[in-house]
């Protein structure tokens, strides 16, 4: 077994990373300004992170999640076949319900996404694996709808 | 005369202690909550990275709890006694805790997120190693024998203010450390001499 000096030395080899500010600044501005429910966020941020291996980042999933949120309902994008991103993106310009970083990070995700529409990378969560209740609302942003 | 160094002197001596900015966040003072953000989110982000072992689920969990921090800061008041500090390691850790029991089985935030191995020497793997080890063993622990532990070891809370935050006497916190720290060197054994 070992002694208390050797757990001690043990137990500081486990170290945690940097916080990366950004997750504090928008959690910050979420918390203010709640521009959508923030339970939707959240679990939109969650749901978003499994769904989208390339956009893993706590920043990027919530800027997507609240894009959506916001947008969504006053283009009746989810009603369109094809998602037309400039669309979006404009909306988003419009609307001024977001950050001003998050319109970027959803600029970056939009651009991403749409280049990688056709050719998922490996590991990409496909329809087949998806929560049923996941569906209409991936469906709709990656324009299956 | 050292102008800067004089204002940041005054800065810190005057900064506003955590009653006096609590209760402004209570009022919804903006400035105030990026302040308290500021002082307490890496210590939110580290007992919560610690108890979830896991990077993404920590900066959820920062923004889970500054959310409560900003909507529920006139509870506190009601708490005599208690400091800010021991309030928000509660939230925290019951925070995690409900995480932890609502987690499911399997799902891609259980992978172990790599860390950036370009600037670290071959030395510095085998740390990495080892810490990767001692964050799966304190997985193992039940979950109040590790939030106590990563509070006293990592957070260097006394055991009065862990039992605080618990919401136990002291003495049984002192007797989940000392579980929690009997097990860790049982299960940790076989890495004796590791380092």
């Amino acid at each position: 077994m070992l002694d208390d000096k050797d757990l001690d030395r043990m137990l500081n080899t486990y170290r945690v990373p940097a916080l990366d500010p950004d997750v504090v600044i928008q959690a910050v501005h979420n918390a203010v300004h709640q521009p959508v429910p923030f339970v939707e966020i959240a679990k939109l941020r969650r749901r978003f992170r499994l769904a989208i291996p390339p956009f893993p980042s706590f920043r990027m999933g919530g800027a997507v999640a609240a894009m959506i949120l916001v947008i969504m309902p006053l283009t009746g994008l989810q009603t369109q076949p094809e998602l037309n991103v400039d669309a979006v993106i404009d909306e988003l310009v419009v609307s001024q319900q977001v950050a001003e970083n998050d319109i970027r990070s959803a600029e970056e995700i939009l651009g991403l996404i749409d280049s990688r529409r056709n050719s998922p990378p490996e590991g990409f969560k496909n329809t087949d694996d998806r929560d049923e209740e996941d569906a209409p609302i991936w469906d709709t942003f990656m324009g299956h709808s | 005369m050292s102008v800067p160094q004089t204002g940041n002197v005054v800065r810190l001596e005057t900064a506003p202690g955590d009653d006096v900015l609590i209760a402004r966040v209570a009022l919804k003072d903006e400035a105030a909550f990026g302040l308290m953000s500021e002082r307490y989110s890496g210590l939110i982000f580290s007992i919560a990275y610690r108890m979830l072992n896991n990077r993404s689920a920590a900066e959820d969990m920062v923004q889970d709890v500054l959310f409560k921090l900003w909507n529920f800061a006139g509870d506190w008041q009601v708490e005599k006694g208690a400091s800010v500090k021991t309030w928000l390691c509660r939230i925290t850790g019951n925070a995690c805790i409900d995480g932890l029991r609502k987690k499911k089985p399997l799902s891609i935030d259980d992978v172990p997120e790599m860390e950036d191995t370009t600037q670290n020497a071959e030395g510095d793997l085998r740390t990495r190693e080892t810490g990767a080890i001692v964050g799966r063993a304190l997985q193992d622990l039940p979950e109040r024998q590790r939030l106590a532990l990563v509070m006293f070891h990592y957070e260097e809370m006394s055991v009065i203010d862990i039992a605080g935050v618990l919401k136990i006497t002291p003495k049984a916190a002192e007797g989940l450390l000392t579980r929690g720290r009997l097990s860790l060197r049982q299960s940790l054994a076989a890495y004796k001499g590791v380092l």
